[in-house]
């Protein structure tokens, strides 16, 4: 063991010695408590053995009614957007083998406005786990992936089908068993629905599901990686005709890149670099949120609020917060839409980073936060101050959900997705 | 195919977790509030992140098939809160305003010995993924392969994040003033 791996051990357990058990505060279950969910009924569903046995087609899995009965589906949401989401489950705990993995994983389909639960999913045996899902460029498919356990084992893909009348949800195997070599991020499937987009660790991957012909670009430049967030709902943005995937590359700083398809060669050289530089310091406006590609590639947006022009500090006085439309192509702040004057508040905290020293920063907890975008940018779901919302036709409305996207533990990709 | 839809654990079921889950607080929530300390370098998030844990188990511990295995999913819940907390804490670091120097933190002060200090300080400027590594591997002292299962990624990204992030502590100190 060299001189540096020494002083890490020693100063990590030096740190831990400094938290002593004294200092410890008691646990307050009552915070757990306001927490809790209500109660729900437990459903058995018919045995649909023989049905299963002939599934080369499709599996069709019966969705439970969590609280409200089939025919009182809760009203759509105004204007064109996405009614319902479907969200990754847990149910139970992890398997005893392996203690370190994600508890197996239902999938819910819920209402966008109220977040109730519309239908449960299980995964189709032999698989127990589902551990990935995606949006489409349909409001009532989804893409779902399931494996026996999660991490490196066989992963099967499913489109996923949601009847709002009858709470039925049906699953169609796309019959793509990626080879993984490493736990598989996320994936995207073409507003077309031709081509499937897989991520993993610094591995693009896109399957033409007409052809099976499969297509992989790599990189190790720099030690950087394709960066997809636990927090926010950002995954592969497929650009309109499917011309390209983008994605968010991170080595010293984050980067959007965008793939050209027909392209080859390294992943991060081949790729057209969309915006260097995610933070926007000194653009007039940062984003808080991760970015989604827009209107066909040629925008970018972000929740964020003003800076002071020129210089990108932290803003002082009364802010513009909203969501950044910022030119693909050029980088710069076209439009803020939904904007909203306001004072953000700041706080001094202590930062050991590159030298000890205090810094003012925003509390971004008040923050705008984009979760997702139409293919236009013209509708959005994010969160303000808390809140969760959707913004359509010019107007900002109040949804009723938790804003906290929760990602089980271990997961890489977003927990959730419209 | 058989479904069975399991629905969440009554209320009641989940209280009478309290006596078991406020046992295994008394046991763990040291050595975990010490793991979270040092990856996240701020007590009162680590603190927070220790709470969220117990509390997600608390509402999941009806569901709990083996109990004894609540231990690694305490583990694992607290280095997924870090992560969502260092993901919090570099949305504000985007934001944040840097030229008002201060002299060291508390906790730089304790630390023994300045290669200490700074090699903590170092460790926290590294990308999450080598930093998590270098903490799963140096503090806790688990194997690569177990790091690889709890990251959820491969082997040879353990240890290609793991020589990454030494190499950077290394660079870092060098630059050190002496």
């Amino acid at each position: 063991m060299n001189r540096i791996e020494n002083l890490l051990r020693d100063a990590t357990r030096d740190t831990a010695a400094r938290v002593t058990s004294d200092s410890i505060p008691p646990l307050d279950l009552t915070r757990a408590h306001a927490k809790l969910p209500p109660p729900r009924r437990r459903w058995v569903l018919p045995v649909l053995g023989p049905v299963a046995a002939i599934a080369a087609v499709a599996v069709i899995v019966l969705a439970a009614v969590a609280q409200h009965p089939a025919g009182q589906t809760p009203a759509l949401i105004s204007g064109g957007a996405p009614p319902y989401y479907i969200s990754l489950t847990a149910d139970g705990p992890p398997p005893a083998h392996q203690p370190f993995a994600n508890p197996p994983m239902d999938i819910t389909v819920r209402s966008t406005r109220t977040s109730t639960v519309l239908a449960t999913v299980k995964p189709p045996a032999p698989y127990r786990t589902f551990t990935l899902v995606g949006g489409t460029a349909d409001d009532t498919t989804f893409l779902a992936g399931a494996q026996v356990q999660s991490f490196m084992s066989p992963m099967e893909f499913y489109l996923l089908r949601f009847q709002a009348g009858t709470r039925r949800v049906t699953l169609t195997p796309l019959h793509v068993r990626p080879s993984l070599t490493t736990a598989l991020d996320t994936a995207s499937l073409s507003p077309d629905g031709r081509y499937l987009a897989l991520a993993s660790d610094t591995r693009l991957t896109i399957q033409d599901l007409r052809t099976g012909t499969v297509r992989s670009w790599t990189s190790h430049l720099q030690g950087g990686y394709i960066t997809l967030d636990r927090n926010d709902a950002l995954e592969l943005s497929w650009t309109a005709g499917d011309r390209g995937v983008s994605f968010i590359w991170t080595d010293d700083i984050s980067s959007l890149l965008l793939l050209n398809p027909a392209s080859s060669g390294d992943l991060v050289k081949t790729s057209k670099l969309l915006v260097p530089d995610l933070s926007f310091t000194g653009k007039g406006f940062a984003c808080s949120s991760d970015p989604f590609v827009a209107a066909g590639g040629t925008v970018v947006l972000c929740g964020g609020y003003t800076t002071d022009k020129g210089t990108g500090n932290y803003p002082t006085g009364q802010v513009t917060t909203g969501f950044g439309e910022f030119s693909a192509s050029t980088g710069k702040l076209l439009t803020i839409l939904d904007p909203k004057k306001e004072h953000l508040p700041t706080t001094i905290v202590e930062q050991q980073f590159p030298k000890p020293h205090r810094a003012r920063v925003v509390d971004t907890s008040k923050l705008p936060y984009l979760y997702w975008a139409s293919p236009d940018g013209s509708i959005l779901i994010g969160e303000r101050d808390g809140k969760a919302f959707i913004f359509d036709d010019g107007q900002e409305q109040a949804i009723g959900w938790s804003t906290s996207i929760a990602t089980p533990a271990g997961m890489n990709g977003a927990a959730v997705a419209w | 195919m058989s479904q069975l839809f399991a629905g969440n654990a009554p209320e009641q079921a989940v209280q009478a977790a309290e006596p078991a889950v406020t046992a295994l607080y008394a046991e763990h929530a040291l050595g975990l509030t010490r793991l979270a300390q040092i990856m996240l370098g701020d007590r009162s998030a680590a603190e927070d992140v220790v709470q969220d844990s117990f509390f997600g188990l608390y509402r999941r511990w009806n569901s709990l098939a083996d109990p004894a295995k609540a231990q690694s999913y305490l583990r694992s819940a607290v280095l997924n809160g870090c992560r969502s907390a260092l993901r919090r804490a570099s949305r504000a670091q985007r934001h944040a305003h840097h030229d008002e120097q201060f002299g060291d933190s508390a906790e730089v002060m304790l630390l023994a010995s300045e290669d200490r200090r700074a090699v903590m300080t170092a460790l926290r400027g590294l990308p999450h993924r080598q930093r998590e590594v270098l903490v799963l591997r140096y503090y806790l002292d688990l194997s690569d392969a177990e790091i690889s299962q709890v990251m959820g990624i491969k082997e040879g990204s353990v240890r290609s994040a793991a020589h990454r992030g030494l190499a950077a502590i290394e660079r870092t100190l060098a630059k050190e003033p002496s």
